[in-house]
């Protein structure tokens, strides 16, 4: 499923005002978390997790392989149109100079979408394999998914420099000790 | 080429950036490093400046560019990928559902 194309709902993350359910299921509104916490406190909530939030049904980029299947849950990222913008920066997007959107042109037969869309790197969002409307529509080419890869542990702020380093460090220590092995000694 | 630009003293900041000053060939003297060497100079006999030659400048820029310290990403962000983010975001950018994939590919 890794590079996978499907439509999916995909739930917004609650932010206030929150809302949840109360104990006979009316709906409260709490300007804060810690008025939230208050509520949940003092039992006027149904349950913690009673959050009403929104959700959409859209197409996104799975980005992990479940071989065991023994997680449903999927790391993902949504993808997006563009059509907002002005037609210089819609270019940008299509010329591949904004780091953090992977642009995917119309092509039907490789992504199974009917527009063009970019994947948003800043959207990381994790999905339940029972939230897929569809089986994959498309895919992600290798190519694309190394820089979508790249890109997106930049985006995390992931540094992948010290395991980059260790591995130019062993990689020249082993190519001193195999001159020096070739080396006659005097 | 190889002596077209001196740098001395130069000092990594805290992070990944190196401060350089360029001065033309014209305004020093000093030995004409060859491909891949350093000439060291040294003062009271400890490495004072160093003389590198052009290729392996942007060798040592390259691996500092590298190695140094990653600023947040959010730093970088564009307006423009702020404004896809925030209009997808508000579901307000985003393709139309086929409701046709539901009989063409249905969800196993």
């Amino acid at each position: 499923m890794r590079g996978a194309i499907v439509w999916a709902f995909t739930g917004s993350q609650p932010e206030a005002p929150f809302r949840a359910l109360g104990r006979d299921g009316e709906v409260l509104t709490f300007a804060t978390a810690g008025e939230l916490a208050e509520a949940l406190r003092d039992g006027r909530l149904q349950t913690a997790s009673s959050f009403l939030v929104g959700a959409k049904l859209r197409p996104v980029v799975l980005l992990q392989e479940r071989p065991r299947g023994v997680l449903p849950e999927f790391a993902g990222l949504k993808l997006a149109r563009f059509t907002k913008l002005n037609p210089h920066d819609q270019q940008r997007i299509r010329d591949g100079e904004e780091p953090a959107l992977l642009y995917l042109p119309h092509d039907e037969r490789k992504y199974g979408l009917g527009q063009e869309n970019a994947v948003d790197l800043n959207s990381l969002v994790r999905l339940h394999r029972s939230t897929f409307v569809t089986r994959p529509v498309g895919y992600l080419d290798e190519h694309e998914l190394d820089v979508l890869g790249r890109r997106l542990a930049e985006c995390l702020d992931i540094d992948l420099t010290p395991a980059i380093r260790q591995g130019v460090i062993e990689r020249w220590e082993q190519l001193v000790a195999a001159q020096q092995r070739r080396t006659p000694k005097p | 080429m190889s002596y077209d630009l001196c740098y001395s003293r130069t000092r990594l900041a805290k992070g990944s950036t190196v401060h350089t000053r360029v001065v033309t060939a014209n305004e020093v003297r000093i030995p004409e490093p060859g491909a891949g060497e350093v000439i060291v100079v040294e003062r009271y006999g400890k490495p004072y400046a160093a003389v590198i030659d052009a290729d392996m400048l942007e060798l040592l820029k390259r691996l500092i560019a590298m190695f140094g310290e990653q600023p947040p990403a959010e730093l970088a962000l564009s307006d423009v990928a702020l404004q896809v983010h925030r209009n997808s975001e508000a579901g307000e950018d985003v393709e139309d559902f086929d409701f046709e994939l539901l009989t063409t590919h249905p969800a196993a």
